[in-house]
This record gives structure tokens, sequence and C-alpha cells, in this order.
């Protein structure tokens, strides 16, 4: 008892600020919560027992009013961070290796809250992600996704998206490569093969052709299914109403 | 009964053919293993013991739809999915029932989309609906009793309609 009595005034002044109020009353209650403080938890750090005994049984209706008298003071806003933009990167070694060894081909290396986007022409894109593969010093060894946007209305339409990531340096980049209706990407899989149904889902809901792939068809869609929903001209609520008609037998609706 | 009134032995239970049926089909559901979504984990729920479906009778979930007359459709019906459905539903044998389970079998839920099925019930035809999102287990269940007591309802004999279809 001496040593809870000797422990609680520290842990009440040491506490939150909203409970600096209520220490008085806070005492006697504590007192009297000591017997289910013994029998409950005898070997439980005395800080802790002492703030169990309080919740626990809040005794007097004093010490209850007079908090519902003193909301806690909102803890104040932080103040509004600048929204992150893209920013062009600035003495990155991998841009410069990148530059010297394709010049023309790396069109831009940006980057957006410490993470690099490389952007690069469709020409030598083959070439760079096997360069940044199998260098020593950019080592990317796996491909997490493979992805593209469509920009409709723009001259090159679509833009294909390699998210990269090298096990041994720890570090994730972006490439970007803006390509034209009809053209054609050439095929990853031969670089990495994680790339084989990531261009399958790709080309199922974009329609973009990937050459050398070594089974291009639709991976989530029926085979025979018209048109590419990913698409900004397919409406979000069209369907392939011939597809329906051939294989689902809608019935009439109930009057 | 006035008619049969004490004519016969005692233990012997005079009923309808009718209701005999209709309890031995609404006692012993036999609902197929068959989940799309959401929906399928609170259906997997009601069919464990805390909510223990096996007290409608309706508990053990076959592997086929040969041997099943429920199917809860329980979860998102893609296109590509209503097709299955619809061949799942021409396998099971008669007489067979049809659960809709949530808001998306029922009618497509937040998915007004270029894959999505609008409502199950323009490939099958579905007795109960159950809305929620995902509904719950007690939910499920309450579905499952007013199927009950829709097939309470049936009989065996033929009536009007069917006489003139056939």
């Amino acid at each position: 008892m001496s040593k809870e009595d000797k422990t609680q005034p520290p842990s009440e002044s040491g506490g939150e600020k909203s409970q600096e109020s209520d220490s008085p009353e806070s005492q006697p209650s504590s007192q009297a919560g000591e017997s289910q403080e013994k029998k409950a938890k005898s070997s439980a750090k005395p800080a802790e027992a002492a703030k169990s005994a309080k919740t626990a049984k809040p005794s007097s209706s004093a010490a209850a009013k007079e908090k519902t008298d003193k909301p806690p003071a909102k803890p104040a806003r932080p103040a509004k961070k600048k929204a992150p933009t893209y920013e062009d990167l600035v003495d990155d070694p991998l841009l410069e290796s990148l530059q010297k060894k394709f010049s023309e081909g790396i069109l831009s290396g940006q980057s957006f809250l410490d993470q690099a986007t490389y952007t690069i022409s469709l020409e030598v894109l083959h070439d760079v992600l096997l360069h940044l593969r199998d260098d020593a010093d950019s080592d990317y060894d796996y491909l997490i996704d493979l992805t593209a946007l469509d920009y409709l209305g723009d001259e090159k339409r679509f833009c294909v998206v390699y998210h990269l990531y090298s096990h041994q340096k720890k570090t994730l980049i972006r490439l970007r490569c803006a390509v034209a209706e009809g053209e054609s990407v050439p095929s990853a899989t031969s670089v990495w093969r994680t790339a084989d149904w990531m261009e399958r889902e790709v080309f199922d809901l974009f329609g973009i052709d990937f050459s050398g792939h070594p089974d291009l068809k639709r991976i989530l869609l029926p085979d025979d299914w018209h048109g590419y929903p990913l698409r900004k001209d397919y409406d979000i609520k069209l369907q392939d109403q011939v597809w329906i008609k051939e294989h689902l037998q809608i019935r009439k609706t109930p009057e | 009964m006035g008619l049969i009134e004490n004519r016969m032995h005692e233990n012997i239970v005079t009923t309808t053919v009718d209701s005999v049926f209709n309890w031995a089909r609404k006692s012993s559901l036999w609902p197929m293993t068959f989940g799309l979504a959401c929906c399928a984990i609170e259906m997997m729920a009601a069919g464990a013991s805390r909510f223990d479906m096996d007290r409608f009778g309706a508990g053990i979930f076959r592997p086929s739809p040969r041997q099943s007359d429920l199917i809860i459709i329980a979860g998102t019906v893609t296109l590509k999915m209503g097709e299955v459905i619809q061949r799942l539903y021409h396998q099971m044998p008669d007489p067979k029932w049809v659960i809709s389970m949530g808001a998306c079998s029922s009618a497509g839920g937040p998915f007004d989309t270029y894959s999505t099925l609008q409502g199950v019930d323009k490939v099958i035809p579905v007795d109960v609906y159950i809305p929620g999102c995902p509904p719950r287990p007690e939910a499920l269940l309450y579905g499952l009793m007013r199927l009950q007591d829709k097939i309470d309802l049936m009989t065996i004999a033929r009536t009007d309609e069917q006489s003139q279809a056939s």
C-alpha cells in the first residue's frame, strides 16, 4: 500500500494534460480502487495499476462532472503540406548513365516524392530494359508491374508504364513510354518472364500490341469479346451486346 | 376430418401428399458450393458452427450441381460467369431454387460496368432476393426461411397453367 501511495503522485503529474485538473479527486478514487487492484494485478507496474484503478472505478461523481465540464482541447491541425509535384531529376547517376548510352532515346527524368520516373522513346525501349536488367550499376532484376494509360486526344495516345525493382540496390523506378495507336511495343517477356500475363492484360483492356509476345491473347475478358474496355472512348457502361446475344440467354423481365 | 375420425388405429397420422412433399423438400435443401465474392465469405460463416445453417437442414454444400437443389448466388456476377451460372442451373435436377444473395447478384450492386451482369435474374429465375452488401449470415438464414415458406406453398398437383402449357 505504501508503495502505491508513493508512486501515484508522480504518475499523476506526469500524465496527460487533460487529467491534471482532477488530480485532487483522483487520489481518493484510486485508494478506493486499491482493493480491486490487489485482486487484479498485484505484480503489475505501479504506474499502470494506478491508471487502471482510475479508469476502472470512477467512484466520485465530482470527478466525472469535472470531466464533462472541460472537454479536452483539440490538438491544433498540422499545417497543410504543399502538394508534391514533379521535379526534374538533378545529379541522378542512372539518368546520366542512360543518357550517355542512349542519348536521344531518353526523353526526360523526373522525380515525384523521391520516386524516379524516366520517359523513354519507343525506339530504344527494349534496349533500355535489357540494359537496366543486365548492367551491374542498375541491376533491375524484378518487373513489379507493367500497365498502360490512355491519353485520348494526344498525338501518341497510349503510355506504357514499367515499374522496376532492384533487389540488390532496393530501389524502385518507373519507366514511361508513349505509344501511338496502332504502334506495337517490343515485348518484355524475353527480359522478364513476368511480363507475359501483364502484357496480355494490357492487350486485353487497352488493345496495345506487343511484338514478340509468345501468346498474345485476352486474359480476363472472353476471347471473342469486342473492344477494349479501358480505353477512354469505350463507354464505362457499354457491354458487348454481340457477345451477350451469342453466349447468354437473357430472360425476359418478369411482369 | 369428420369422415375418418376415430376410424384408424393409434399412431396412424393422416396428412396431404403436398405437405409431406413440401416438408421433405424444405427440410433438406442441398445448396451448391458456389461463391463469387465477399458474400461467399458470409455464406461460409452462415454454414459454420456459429450460425449453423444445418439447423434448417441446408448446411451441407454439395460439390456438384447434379446433387443440389439450391444455388445461392453469392457475389458479383460477371458476364463471363453468367454463362457458367446458366449452365450450372440447367445441370441441377428439378425441383430447384435460387437465392440471390447481396446487392451485386440482385442488381449489379455498385458495378454498373462493362463486365458485370446487372442482376442474376437476367439469366436464371430467382426465388428469394437478399439485400445487403454483404448480407450478414442472419440475413441469409432469414432468406432461407422465406424460401422454406415458399416451398411450403408448392403443390404436386397439376395447375391450370401447367396443363395449358403441356
